[in-house]
């Protein structure tokens, strides 16, 4: 099946996964990458605060791309901040399509009251942006919890508020999915064998929504990991205790009028790139599904 | 006045080599005639139909082929040439009225605009023509329904509206595009009716393409066969349908069910498929499924020999008037 | 017609008051605010008088009805952090956002319509290859990000606009505006397109994504067929078939721009209620968060009204399946 998805792509598609990937293994070994583990923090010399990248004048060849106030490498930062950015990203996404799609294969499967509900709840969330959403909630968790408490369940707190975001484009595709494939003879024939109606979704139907599905969680996993850049960057984000990219950016705009540009700039392009790698893939896994992108008679 | 077409050739050009679709395709229409252009699905019937108004875009091109309407001949392979004809020299009646009509704009402003993209006429002028036509493809009361939109219209009704906008114009030629497959049986002769008592009042030519052998039964008063690309037989219509010359078009007739065939029996169906455009056999394309083939029909393609007012492409053709084997 | 249209009003009224309860339970759960009047060194008697003075002795649906009736008055509590009514706050943060996401939205519209139509009409040009690459871009880039870049090139490094604030702002009653001031405009460039810079890209694609859907289907083919010309073809019969869906997705980048506002409006100090929104999230100031809520509530429900009559009066088929033909 996941061949067949990128028989039709173009090239460009195919790179854009490649960078994609490149960005996980980078993520993945920050630890073995990183010139500087900078989570410990005896390794800080605050004698090295703020230098610019190595190649201008006043830069070290130990900190590649420049240091922040307190004398942490930038590279080393982004590189722990891209694994958090990207954990939280993949999980939300994996959380709103195990969500989405179990809620809408069963509203598709049992229609009904519960086909409704759903629909009316998935039309409701449209209208409210994702972070709006996520800020909600995650004020609320932080009201509601107290401080050491927010702060060890801060990561899983912005995963849920993203999933909540994202979880109606899984349902619907799950859906319709489901609709079309009810109507197929060998679905009522198993029903008439009495089938579990849980076999029938997971065999049948499931295999049938999976390319949609992928797509969907393509550009679901840009706009997650933007979400959450967003949050931290406003601050209602995970603690800041371990910086995503996000909170690097908002760490580093503070320095930004005195000139201190490589704080915002290389965390933002890692942030900026890693995105728009995902978009260029889903755009195109999305074109090589779609057989409307030939012309023969106009 | 008469229409010919001449030599259309349109081609598939996806990287590789060429793919011929339609290969020297030519026929010619009288004023106030009927061509009946029958096939297969994929023998390039509706290319054919695309290639007269130009509506064939890349990677399929058209290579060649001239149009002559009355005076006047016209390249297709020159879009520039080709997009003054449309409309209002060529007229087209498509397969399914309910997609082709915009659903947003009454029936009345659709007609009004074609009639003013093609003569000079007031917007008063254009209403009252647009009513005018109307009436005459026989919608009850035009006056109201040109207000309505296509929607709020019957099948019928839209397909009547498509032709009065394929007629707009005064067209010396109208191309037919399988206009009846899409309707229901009673509506469906209403509409060859139509088609019948217009051609004759405006002396129109028609190319009528069809898969549907009881319209062109009807209607046409020619008739030419295309297989795999290519016409294979042309004849007057009572002649192909009583004495048909090509094994093709034998079977064709054949494969029609009759009330008369007794029950129980197997319909008699062509075995095999028509080759895809690219992978035609060498020789007769037709060959493979042929009960009549021999060596050289596997080694030598017929050419299409005009004789009179038929033409056919067979090295063993069935006997003029016997009509079977 | 209209009774489709007084169902959907309060349809409408019947989301905000679901929503209204939320709001409300939150403001009621979230925090003590006896306690945060107070301070924890109040006695017990003081807080029950207070308990009292405040209503919240009674059952939970007569404070319902009594927050209800205080909101129309436009009394929404007092501001935990400020200590101002909030009513007031957003009365005076209002206009800035207003102006920011207007301005906003009209780059949104004024640029991303034409580029997308541009995009659709020619589909293979360079230009339109650069123009879907920047979208691609633009979507990707955060907003925040994008602003702070703005900020630095043209505030810190060219001096040439503010990097905060709204400038020099003029009062017209209860109003204050910024467009009516050399300063105030300047203020306005950066935040506005940073804003505009991802609604814009998202517009951009899905106009140019609709309208190549509409390009491909059978009745811009027919209308190409009947020979009108070709400005005819891709407005009149392309873009008003695509405006539809663009005219859901435009009011529901209101929406958009309405949360996104919250960056813009951090990133460049912008007075405005995303911002004052994001400092009650952070202070956990209950009466703040729940009028907000409120407020993006009803906005939100406008806004899907506004468009549910606009399809009416756009698309006749749904004008007839509610007022009959």
């Amino acid at each position: 099946m996941r061949l067949g998805l990128l028989d039709g792509t173009r090239r460009g598609t195919r790179i854009a996964l490649g960078v994609v990937l490149a960005y996980v293994l980078l993520a993945a070994g920050a630890r073995w990458v990183a010139p500087q583990p900078v989570q410990d923090l005896r390794t800080l010399d605050l004698m090295n605060s703020s230098l610019p990248p190595a190649w201008s004048p006043e830069g070290n060849r130990a900190f590649p791309l420049g240091t922040d106030e307190q004398g942490r490498d930038v590279l080393s930062g982004a590189l722990f901040g891209l694994r958090l950015s990207m954990g939280v990203g993949f999980a939300a996404v994996a959380l709103a399509m195990i969500l989405g799609v179990s809620a809408g294969l069963l509203a598709g499967y049992r229609g009904g009251w519960l086909d409704a509900v759903l629909m009316r709840a998935a039309d409701a969330q449209l209208t409210f942006p994702a972070i709006l959403v996520a800020m909600l909630l995650d004020g609320l968790a932080r009201s509601v919890l107290p401080r050491s408490v927010h702060e060890t369940l801060g990561v899983p707190v912005v995963v849920g508020a993203i999933a909540l975001a994202q979880w109606v484009p899984f349902a619907r595709a799950a859906r319709v999915g489901t609709l079309v494939e009810r109507e197929k003879g060998y679905v009522q024939a198993a029903q008439v064998m009495a089938r579990p109606g849980w076999a029938i979704l997971l065999g049948h139907v499931l295999p049938n929504v999976l390319g949609p599905v992928v797509v969907i969680a393509t550009i679901g996993l840009g706009n997650a990991i933007l979400t959450e850049a967003t949050l931290s960057f406003l601050g209602v984000g995970i603690p800041p205790t371990s910086p995503s990219l996000g909170t690097l950016v908002r760490t580093g705009s503070a320095y930004l009028p005195s000139g201190a540009w490589w704080m915002v700039v290389f965390p933002g392009l890692a942030l900026a790139g890693l995105v728009l790698a995902v978009n260029v893939a889903g755009d195109g896994l999305r074109d090589g599904l779609d057989p409307k992108q030939r012309g023969a008679v106009s | 006045m008469s229409v010919a077409l001449e030599g259309l050739q349109v081609t598939l050009a996806a990287g590789g080599p060429e793919i011929p679709l339609v290969q020297d395709v030519s026929f010619h229409i009288p004023s106030g005639r009927v061509l009946g252009l029958v096939g297969e699905s994929g023998a390039g019937k509706s290319l054919t139909a695309a290639a007269l108004i130009g509506l064939v875009s890349p990677p399929v091109r058209i290579s060649g082929g001239t149009l002559t309407l009355g005076e006047r001949t016209v390249r297709l392979d020159d879009p520039r040439a080709v997009r003054p004809i449309r409309g209002s020299q060529v007229g087209f009646v498509p397969q399914d009225p309910f997609t082709s009509l915009d659903p947003l704009f009454t029936v009345g402003d659709q007609l009004v605009e074609t009639l003013q993209a093609h003569l000079p006429l007031s917007g008063a002028k254009a209403r009252a023509r647009a009513l005018q036509l109307l009436a005459d493809v026989g919608l009850p009361s035009p006056a109201e329904r040109a207000g309505h939109y296509p929607h709020q219209l019957s099948g019928g009704m839209r397909q009547r509206v498509a032709i009065a906008l394929a007629l707009a114009a005064g067209p010396p030629l109208v191309v037919a595009d399988e206009c009846t497959t899409a309707l229901d049986v009673s509506t469906q002769a209403q509409i060859v009716a139509l088609l019948g008592r217009l051609v004759e009042e405006h002396g129109t030519s028609v190319l009528l393409i069809t898969h549907d052998l009881g319209v062109v039964a009807e209607l046409a008063t020619e008739v030419a066969i295309m297989y795999s690309g290519r016409i294979v037989e042309h004849a007057p219509v009572e002649e192909l349908i009583r004495a048909p010359r090509h094994p093709y078009t034998r079977a064709l007739l054949d494969a029609v069910p009759r009330p008369a065939s007794a029950p129980g029996r197997a319909l008699p169906a062509i075995p095999g498929v028509m080759p895809r455009p690219g992978e035609a056999p060498a020789g007769c394309a037709f060959h493979p499924r042929c009960p009549r083939a021999s060596d050289r029909c596997r080694t030598e393609r017929p050419a299409l020999e005009t004789v009179g007012r038929s033409a056919l492409a067979c090295w063993h053709p069935l006997a003029p008037e016997a009509g079977r084997d | 017609m209209i009774a489709a249209i007084l169902t959907r009003l309060l349809q409408g009224v019947g989301v905000l008051l679901v929503v209204g309860l939320l709001a409300f339970a939150v403001s009621t759960r979230l925090g003590d605010p006896v306690n945060n009047m107070l301070g924890p060194e109040a006695t017990n008697a003081e807080r029950e008088a207070m308990r009292e003075q405040l209503g919240l002795d009674r059952p939970f649906l007569v404070q319902y009805g009594r927050y209800l009736g205080r909101v129309l008055h436009g009394k929404l509590g007092v501001s935990y952090r400020l200590g101002i009514p909030v009513g007031e706050l957003l009365a005076e943060r209002l206009p800035a956002s207003v102006e920011l996401s207007g301005v906003a939205m009209l780059l949104t519209l004024l640029l991303g319509v034409p580029l997308g139509m541009y995009a659709a009409i020619r589909r293979r040009s360079w230009a339109t290859r650069v123009v879907l690459g920047a979208s691609l871009a633009g979507l990707s880039v955060p907003t925040f990000l994008i602003g702070l870049l703005l900020i630095f090139l043209f505030a810190v490094h060219l001096r040439w606009l503010p990097s905060s604030g709204r400038g020099e702002v003029v009062a017209l009653g209860p109003w204050t505006t910024g467009l009516l001031t050399p300063s105030g405009l300047r203020a306005l460039i950066l935040p506005s397109v940073t804003l505009a810079l991802y609604s814009l890209a998202l517009m951009l694609r899905l106009v140019r994504g609709e309208l190549l859907d509409v390009l491909q289907s059978e009745h811009v083919r027919f209308a190409r067929a009947r020979g009108l010309p070709e400005r005819a073809v891709n407005f009149r019969h392309g873009f008003r078939n695509a405006l539809l869906p663009v005219v859901t997705v435009a009011a529901l980048q209101l929406g958009n721009l309405l949360a996104f506002s919250v960056v813009t409006e951090t990133v460049f100090q912008w007075p405005g209620m995303g911002l004052l929104f994001l400092q009650a999230v952070q202070f956990v100031d209950v009466p703040v968060i729940s009028s907000y809520l409120l407020l993006a509530a009803v906005a939100f429900v406008l806004i899907n009204f506004l468009v549910d009559v606009s399809y009416r009066l756009l698309d006749p088929r749904i004008r007839s399946a509610a007022g009959g033909s």
